[in-house]
């Protein structure tokens, strides 16, 4: 588990990361674009306490499990 | 409130089971049905706006050719003559699938059905047309779209349109899609059934994407015996689309007829309890001891990774969606709604290390799911639904007793996206219904592929409680549902 220390984001800061994406955003979009940003920046840092060492990303996703007792008949 | 010409006795106020009795007896007729459903439509559309697209000619067309068919003896099924509604982001020949987007004014008609809408018309059902959705199906209201218990809320969403149709039953069953609860939302807040399936079991071919490994596409009906008859005939593996799983033929509809004597059904609360409407969290405690009642096994469990399936549903989701839309948006940004605008010019700045974790996260929390039904060898788990009912269309927020609000495009998704991250089977019903009678959502989740095994247990509750007997507001509340 890595615990995330991330600065809080300010429109300044995502309106320069948007133009080094080469994506300006609006003026008028930018601080409702900064605290949805901010929101998924905070979700993530939630993740961190999920222990996910030696877990890989699975890129087709199937909702089966492969093991199980099974449950009543 | 309630709009005039309406009865309870109108053949489309019929459940499928309901409709199909009759019309093998030749007491009703498809074209019947049919014309129930449209005159239902001109009757309540000004209020309910829940149509982008009413197909009359096509369905009267369909319904007459269902009709020949069962006097010549050629009978497709239970769905026979059956009208149902379709989602616009699901193709149907002929029609332009607008998504609920200015980006899409102008398409080209769909040049074939998606494979659901073939599945249905195979089985006989009358396309009546395409219901609200909305923009790109990213997102919880619908608009315009209202809810049938209360004009002025909104329906959820994103499948408000085929809810709200539902719900006022106009049809008794429709299509939706499901990538953070855009099936169950809807569904609970509109007083129906809605059966997000496990991931991979119906075709998502010919249905435009949000977020690709989360999407679902499955049934919204009046009850949960339709669900699972629908269900049928949309469901299977589909080798032209990369996400349907290979796997054998499951009979929806094959438990219907027992009871749940022995099942065992784990109540979560922790999680699912932190934050709800009190009237909400007293409808759920009231609904699990009628399990009980009904002989089932209610066992309290923990499932703390819970609390993190939104997040990792959400991240997933929101990188995904700038996958699908990020190269015609910057393209056309103005033709794209403000919200999903600003969403994606956020969330493409979002660093793929995190949508990794998410990933990650997600095999996780389906492991932690999984233990929890090994290690109490349950049958389902059972949830609140949401935290909230309907909210007003003009203030677009659950409020809670402290007086505390949530907008509901984070609200209505806190307690559903976590199936959507697992991909496990979820039916949403009716528990109950709240000071201002407004409906209240349980939710049934079980193990991938055993849709049987909820909606078993989903009806064992629905027809003890009767709760979805109860007619909405606007169409005049309360009376029994018809039985002719």
């Amino acid at each position: 588990m890595t615990d995330l220390l991330r600065a809080p984001l300010l429109p300044e800061l995502v309106a320069a990361m948007a133009e080094a994406a080469g994506s300006p955003i609006a003026d008028d979009h930018l601080h409702d674009a900064t605290e949805l940003l901010s929101a998924l920046y905070a979700l993530e840092t939630r993740l961190s306490q999920l222990d996910l060492d030696g877990i890989e990303p699975e890129f087709r996703w199937d909702a089966r499990w492969n093991r199980g007792t099974g449950a009543t008949a | 409130m309630s709009a005039t010409n309406i009865t309870a006795s109108d053949p489309c106020e019929l459940s499928v089971a309901e409709a199909m009795r009759l019309m093998r007896l030749g007491e009703l007729s498809p074209v019947e049905m049919t014309e129930s459903s449209l005159r239902r439509i001109e009757a309540l559309e000004p209020t309910l706006h829940a149509w982008v697209e009413v197909m009359a000619d096509e369905a009267m067309a369909a319904a007459r050719q269902a009709e020949d068919e069962l006097r010549r003896g050629e009978d497709r099924g239970p769905l026979h003559g059956i009208p149902v509604a379709v989602k616009d982001i699901v193709d149907v020949a002929g029609v332009p699938t607008k998504c609920g987007s200015k980006s899409r004014e102008g398409v080209a008609p769909a040049s074939e059905d998606a494979p659901v809408v073939t599945g249905l018309r195979l089985a006989g059902a009358v396309v009546l047309g395409k219901t609200v959705t909305q923009e790109f199906a990213a997102g919880v209201v619908s608009a315009p779209a209202r809810n049938p218990w209360d004009p002025d809320r909104i329906p959820g969403g994103s499948s408000g349109g085929s809810a709200a149709a539902v719900a006022a039953r106009v049809c008794p069953i429709a299509v939706g899609s499901d990538t953070g609860g855009s099936i169950r939302i809807p569904a609970s807040v509109c007083g129906v059934a809605g059966l997000k399936p496990t991931y991979g079991r119906v075709s998502k071919r010919g249905v435009f994407p949000l977020a690709w490994s989360l999407d679902t596409v499955g049934p919204i009906a009046g009850t949960v015996a339709d669900t699972a008859l629908m269900l049928n005939a949309i469901a299977g593996y589909d080798p032209l689309d990369p996400q349907s799983t290979d796997e054998p033929w499951h009979d929806a509809t094959a438990e219907l007829d027992r009871d749940i004597a022995g099942l065992r059904i784990g109540v979560v609360r922790d999680h699912f309890l932190e934050q709800v409407q009190t009237d909400v969290a007293a409808a759920f405690e009231l609904a699990a001891p009628v399990f009980a009642h009904l002989g089932a096994e209610v066992i309290d469990v923990n499932w703390p990774e819970a609390a993190l399936g939104r997040a990792t549903g959400l991240i997933i989701n929101r990188v995904e969606t700038v996958g699908v839309h990020d190269e015609a948006m910057r393209a056309r940004p103005e033709l794209y709604g403000r919200e999903l605008q600003i969403r994606n010019e956020a969330n493409r700045l979002f660093p793929s290390a995190g949508y990794l974790r998410a990933l990650k996260a997600r095999v996780a929390i389906r492991e932690s799911v999984r233990r929890v039904f090994d290690e109490h060898r349950l049958d389902a788990i059972i949830v609140p639904t949401l935290p909230g009912t309907a909210a007003p269309a003009d203030d677009l927020a659950v409020v809670y007793d402290d007086g505390s609000r949530e907008h509901v495009s984070f609200a209505y998704t806190r307690l559903t996206s976590v199936f959507n991250c697992t991909g496990q089977p979820a039916l949403s019903i009716t528990c109950g219904f709240d000071r201002l009678g407004l409906p209240i959502g349980l939710t049934i989740a079980g193990r991938p592929f055993a849709e049987a095994r909820i909606c078993r247990i989903g009806q064992a509750f629905e027809m003890e409680t009767r709760f979805s007997d109860r007619r909405p507001a606007l169409l005049g509340g309360d009376e029994p549902r018809s039985a002719t």
